[in-house]
């Protein structure tokens, strides 16, 4: 399907104002000066874990497990990923180092 | 709402934080505490303005230069998995957060099997939901 520019635009400015909506959202129920009720709190305090996991799950979740090569560079590069954080522990050189472990894994071994 | 008690006290640097608040950027600050020497101000002030600035220059660059581009970038996409890896098992350092991730694991996984690629808004409310009714096992 092939958009016009004005379309297009109409589209931006969509996403745009629902991202900000989204952002703005909490601040500006909960302003700096008032403190929120408590469960409020609390979902503050449990949802990045949660999220992070949940993340984890929904970048995964088109991940071919039933074809060859069932997921395999992934659950390796995974692994990878968690030893090396364990042993250097430097968020960036985990990234790093997994995706480039990962990107050998599907253009060289499981091309 | 994570952030309501670490983006106190940011002044004028408020508005910006919080419209910069990109995925990967609360990812971050969500997860990793300024080192020791930084000042949480710089801290959550760089990591809003790089990330924002990635986003811009990478994609007018990817937008530009992405017909041009013939190196074997299979893979690349990767990248967005190891940091989410790598930040779930920072949150998995803290004992107290281990339960609350497992259920995000566990919600999410069971909404892919239900719905496949519809799975983000029943996953996260279903992740709401049973932290909610958990809120007393949860907090002890």
């Amino acid at each position: 399907m092939q958009l016009t520019a004005v379309q297009t635009l109409i589209m931006i400015l969509a996403v745009t104002l629902g991202v900000q909506i989204t952002r703005w959202l909490p601040f500006l129920l909960f302003p700096e000066h008032k403190t929120p009720p408590a469960v409020v709190g609390y979902l503050g305090n449990v949802l990045p874990a949660a999220m992070m996991g949940f993340l984890v799950v929904y970048v995964l979740k088109d991940v071919p497990i039933l074809a060859a090569p069932h997921g395999l560079p992934e659950a390796l590069a995974i692994a990878a990923i968690v030893l090396l954080h364990r042993w250097k522990n430097s968020v960036m050189l985990s990234v790093a180092g997994g995706t480039a472990i990962y990107m050998l894994l599907v253009q060289g071994v499981f091309a | 709402m994570s952030l309501l008690e670490k983006y106190k006290g940011m002044g004028r640097l408020r508005p910006f934080l919080i419209y910069a608040l990109c995925d990967e950027t609360f990812s971050l600050v969500s997860t990793v505490d300024p080192p020791e020497g930084v000042t949480p101000k710089a801290f959550y002030g760089w990591i809003s303005l790089l990330n924002y600035l990635y986003w811009v220059i990478g994609s007018a660059l990817g937008g530009m230069l992405g017909q041009v581009l013939s190196f074997n970038t299979a893979g690349l996409d990767f990248a967005l998995t190891a940091l989410l890896v790598v930040l779930f098992l920072e949150q998995w350092k803290k004992k107290e957060n281990r339960p609350a991730a497992l259920i995000g694991v566990a919600c999410a996984a069971l909404c892919v099997a239900i719905f496949r690629g519809d799975m983000v808004i029943p996953a996260m409310l279903l992740i709401v939901a049973v932290l909610l009714l958990g809120r007393r096992r949860l907090c002890n």
